[in-house]
């Protein structure tokens, strides 16, 4: 075992009696000692705790001396306090810590113990016991009556703002305008000048007020922000940054949907002030690459917030839109800002609208433009699903991107199959329309491809991009899909499964084509995922047009489904899985238009003719011929004349025998298939019988020659007497033709089928009486 | 805010935390039969480290699915490793998802996660969060870490060092704020953490 591994199983193997006398043992030094003298003892208590959740009943006497150390900065180097607030951090929530009424009014704890102290007071949450005095204190403190000083203040606000924002403290309005008041305050009036430097032990430097600079290193007197850089920072700057970052939980938490109070007001527009000038700030080159990245950070906060602010007030709107529009102008084409792209499309969802802007063109840019080249980015993957799945109402009804540009997210998903998943599956029915769905249909089929398409052009690029000396053979070559790749013949195929943009065309001749190129990568993990993922979505979408589907749209899926289960990419359990899929499908279908079986007979004849087709194609043969037994009858289409019957006979006959009688039938296909099969096709051709009593001696002959032929083949398979019991029973029903047709078909729909046989009005129960007193009589 | 930060192993085999801290509450849906006003103390605790270790398993499984990627690219591999030799610095793997619709703290949210070597850092936030500067953030958290803690190479040391670890989320992470620092900011912070961390 690893050294991790095996100190935490050394910590969890500690008996409750070895425990005890560790509490104990602890608890008597720390009686004569200071927390400082036994360091080794606190960490070994840590790890006693952290190994395992079954512990946390440590004697409050033990946990005293650690909180008193906490609090009092006298009683310990700061690291040892340090250490004993984890402790007690990875004991909480826990009672016995906290701060009593009477702590707090006797004089405000100094600024280096309060910062200790809060974070483990409000760890606790809502167990602390006095959690109305903490709240009233906090406040004090923060509003300045209680004289603490800025350096702590952050840590008060801190701990307020976690309380609040997680219900543990419930502010009044008045104690809400009260910070906010405060807030407002520490947000506008920071200082612009840098603090000497706090760390040099030489405090009588005479050094002279510097400004702050931007992040470009332009002096700056402007109002103080994030972005405002100092060689230092003083204590109310830094309470400054804090309320930034605090600021927009705070909005949306106290918003009020009665219109805002005064102070509120106050505090919404100091902050869109604050926002429009690191909108500016966000303008200018950063020297240093960590405040590049920081400006980005900055300016996804900014917008977000201004959203905040203008869904607050909407009269903010016209006030702010210029700015963003600037923004948008200037980031549209920079790959680094993708996200914020979206940050900006969010806002114009939201507002828009009160200023009259179309946003079709932003959002087909960001699309075709920015998502389509970085889809394999993992953030801005996952930004631009949510984005699509939080604004999934209003983008299906009043745009058409996602169905528009379905092939481009379903790109987002093939690569990130695993992390994704759950949120396509709440996505996918979005893209689906009566225009989009086949092609969205083809698209989910292929999305194995798609991976593996995705990966080649991956791979394609960085061999582009590095030069590779030293490295094995192996990866010296170039794969087969790299060369189809970059070969002109191939490149096509290539930009119609990595489209950005439906509507092109539902899939490509030379399919398979593809699939043959891409083989050797249907190994790679990214593609497998994909293949196990793919199903899921599939399933989707076919509930989706279950539900939703208009006929003419089945009448367009069912020839496809036929075609596609044959044109998969070859993974097997892919395959496996997308045929029952498929097959579960077709009878559905079917059940819902059954005259799609005339209409689509010869390409439905043509899949069954030769047993060749079944091997990995056994579900949609069986559940074919089980809807072609059950629903070729002129009860479910007028048209289904005797010719149509004989036609499907045939093909179903001939089916038949190649399998149970033919060498060739038997090796070819497995056991249990075979067997399940043939009893279908068996109950098939007696249903077609009686429905055209042409065929009526020929399913005779046919049936009685399988029940000779089976002993005779000797083979050992169960299945054979199931279908040696099944053959009798349809040979005699075929004897009865009056009473046939009506025992071997469901019921047409009428409105309760269940109590058939007992409803004395219904001529079913008279027969099933007849039949039982002619058979009593027999006995008799 | 966040409401969680961990400290895990990522290597396949069983997940071990080496560090928590939950900073969200207790309270969870309350459609629940048992609202968690009424769970005991020790219950909590019980909770919330099934909390962290529902996500630290996540977090196992979706960078062992991106290893497992990496190490099937070996043009890619070279690539990586140039860029790495160039640089200077370990570029570690980064990542983020959701979890599924309230779990495991019953409100709807994201992590993001970064790994490298054996030692994998995560931060749960809730979904309105902006999600860029949580990367960011925790991308400053995990280079404190490698700078003081040696967790790639020594992971152990995090769980004899608590304090450490306690000090540089005080510094960088406080009561669990996100916070917008820009370099000097940062550089005044990690001077005060070293200040503390030296024991003064």
């Amino acid at each position: 075992m690893d050294n991790v591994g095996s100190m935490i199983e050394r910590a969890r193997a500690i008996s409750q009696k070895e425990l005890q006398d560790f509490y104990t043992g602890l608890q008597d030094a720390l009686k004569s000692q200071s927390v400082a003298d036994v360091v080794p003892s606190l960490r070994q208590l840590w790890l006693t705790l952290a190994s395992t959740r079954y512990r946390g009943d440590v004697p409050p006497e033990l946990l005293q001396p650690l909180w008193q150390a906490v609090k009092e900065p006298h009683l310990g180097p700061v690291m040892v306090r340090m250490l004993c607030a984890a402790i007690l951090q990875e004991l909480s929530p826990c009672q016995s810590v906290c701060l009593k009424g009477g702590e707090l009014s006797t004089g405000p704890l100094s600024s280096s113990s309060l910062a200790l102290t809060l974070p483990v007071v409000a760890g606790v949450g809502r167990y602390h016991p006095d959690l109305q005095v903490l709240q009233e204190q906090l406040l004090t403190w923060l509003t300045g009556a209680g004289q603490v000083d800025t350096a702590a203040m952050v840590h008060v606000l801190g701990c307020l703002w976690r309380m609040d924002k997680y219900d543990i403290i419930t502010l009044t309005q008045e104690q809400v305008d009260g910070v906010s008041k405060q807030l407002c305050t520490w947000l506008t009036t920071t200082s612009t000048t840098q603090p000497p430097n706090p760390f040099s032990k030489n405090i009588f430097s005479s050094r002279q007020l510097v400004a702050v600079t931007e992040v470009d290193e332009t002096p700056s007197h402007d109002l103080f922000t994030v972005l405002s850089v100092g060689q230092y920072y003083s204590p109310d700057q830094f309470l400054n940054m804090h309320v930034f970052a605090m600021m927009r939980g705070w909005l949306q938490k106290h918003r009020s949907h009665n219109g805002n109070s005064a102070t509120m007001q106050l505090l919404v527009d100091k902050m869109c002030e604050y926002c429009l000038r690191v909108l500016d700030q966000c303008e200018r080159k950063a020297v240093v690459p960590h405040d590049s990245e920081l400006q980005q950070v900055c300016l996804t906060e900014t917008i977000l917030l201004l959203d905040t602010m203008c869904q607050q007030n909407s009269s903010l709107v016209p006030r702010v839109f210029p700015s963003i529009k600037r923004v948008y102008n200037r980031i549209q084409n920079n790959p680094a800002s993708s996200i914020n792209i979206i940050n900006i499309l969010q806002f114009l969802l939201h507002h828009s609208d009160a200023v009259m802007y179309d946003m079709g063109p932003a959002l087909q840019h960001f699309f075709l433009k920015v998502l389509d080249k970085q889809c394999v980015d993992l953030s801005l993957a996952f930004e631009a699903t949510i984005f699509c799945l939080e604004n999934m109402e209003n983008l299906s009804t009043n745009t058409s991107v996602l169905r528009k540009f379905f092939p481009c997210l379903l790109k987002v998903f093939a690569w990130q199959p695993k992390t994704l998943l759950a949120e396509f599956v709440d996505l996918l029915p979005t893209m689906v329309s009566e225009e989009t769905a086949i092609e969205v249909f083809h698209c989910l089929l292929d999305l194995p491809v798609m991976t593996a398409a995705m990966e080649t052009v991956m791979r394609v690029e960085q061999r582009a991009s590095v030069t590779l000396t030293d490295v094995s053979s192996e990866v010296m070559t170039e794969s087969v899909p790299e060369l189809a790749y970059t070969d002109p013949l191939h490149r096509p195929l290539f930009n119609f499964i990595l489209r950005a943009e439906g509507g092109h065309g539902d899939t490509i001749d030379r399919l398979k084509v593809l699939h043959d190129i891409l083989h050797d990568y249907s190994s790679l993990p990214r593609v497998v995922v994909c293949s196990q993922a793919a199903p899921v979505l599939l399933r989707v979408y076919l509930q989706t047009v279950e539900q939703d589907g208009s006929m003419d749209l089945l009448a367009r899926l069912f020839p496809v489904l036929l075609e596609r289960s044959s044109l998969l990419f070859p993974i097997t359990e892919f395959q496996t899985e997308v045929k029952r899929v498929l097959s579960e499908a077709l009878v559905w279908v079917i059940q819902t238009a059954p005259g799609l079986l005339i209409d689509n007979r010869q390409e439905v004849q043509e899949l069954m003719s030769s047993p060749r087709n079944f091997t990995g194609r056994e579900d949609v043969f069986l559940h074919l011929a089980w809807a072609i037994g059950e629903y070729m009858s002129v009860t479910y289409d007028r048209r289904c004349t005797p010719d149509i019957i004989s036609q499907y006979y045939e093909v179903v006959e001939c089916l038949l025998y190649e399998l149970s009688v033919s060498q060739l039938g038997r090796t070819e296909t497995p056991m249990q298939h075979r067997a399940r099969l043939t009893a279908v096709l068996m109950t098939a051709l007696a249903k077609l019988a009686t429905r055209c009593q042409d065929l009526m001696p020929r399913v005779l002959l046919c049936l009685t020659k399988i029940t000779q032929q089976l002993p005779a083949s000797g083979s050992q398979d169960a299945g054979d007497a199931v279908l040696l019991a099944r053959a009798p029973i349809l040979i005699n029903l075929c004897r009865m033709p009056n009473v046939a047709p009506l025992l071997s078909s469901l019921p047409a729909e009428t409105d309760d089928n269940s109590k058939l046989h007992q409803d004395q009005n219904n001529s079913s129960c008279l027969l099933l009486q007849l039949t039982e007193a002619v058979m009593k009589q027999g006995q008799q | 805010m966040v409401r969680a930060f961990i400290i895990q192993t990522v290597t396949p085999g069983p997940c071990r935390i080496l560090f928590a801290n939950i900073y969200g509450s207790d309270n969870i849906l309350t459609d629940q039969p048992n609202p968690t006003g009424s769970l005991t103390e020790t219950e909590a605790r019980r909770r919330r480290k099934e909390q962290v270790a529902a996500v630290a398993r996540q977090v196992q499984s979706e960078c062992s699915f991106q290893r497992h990627c990496a190490s099937s690219d070996p043009v890619g591999e070279e690539v990586r490793r140039q860029v790495a030799l160039e640089g200077g610095t370990i570029m570690p793997q980064t990542g983020i998802f959701q979890m599924a619709r309230g779990e495991p703290f019953g409100t709807p949210v994201f992590t993001v996660w970064q790994s490298a070597a054996n030692c994998g850092v995560s931060l749960v936030c809730e979904n309105h969060e902006n999600r860029q500067h949580a990367a960011a953030v925790l991308g400053q958290l995990f280079k404190l870490l490698r700078l003081h803690l040696r967790v790639l190479n020594q992971p152990e040391e995090l769980l004899q060092k608590p304090g450490r670890m306690e000090a540089i989320l005080h510094h960088f992470l406080p009561q669990g704020q996100l916070l917008f620092m820009n370099s000097r900011a940062v550089r005044h912070k990690e001077k005060e953490l070293e200040l503390v961390l030296s024991g003064k």
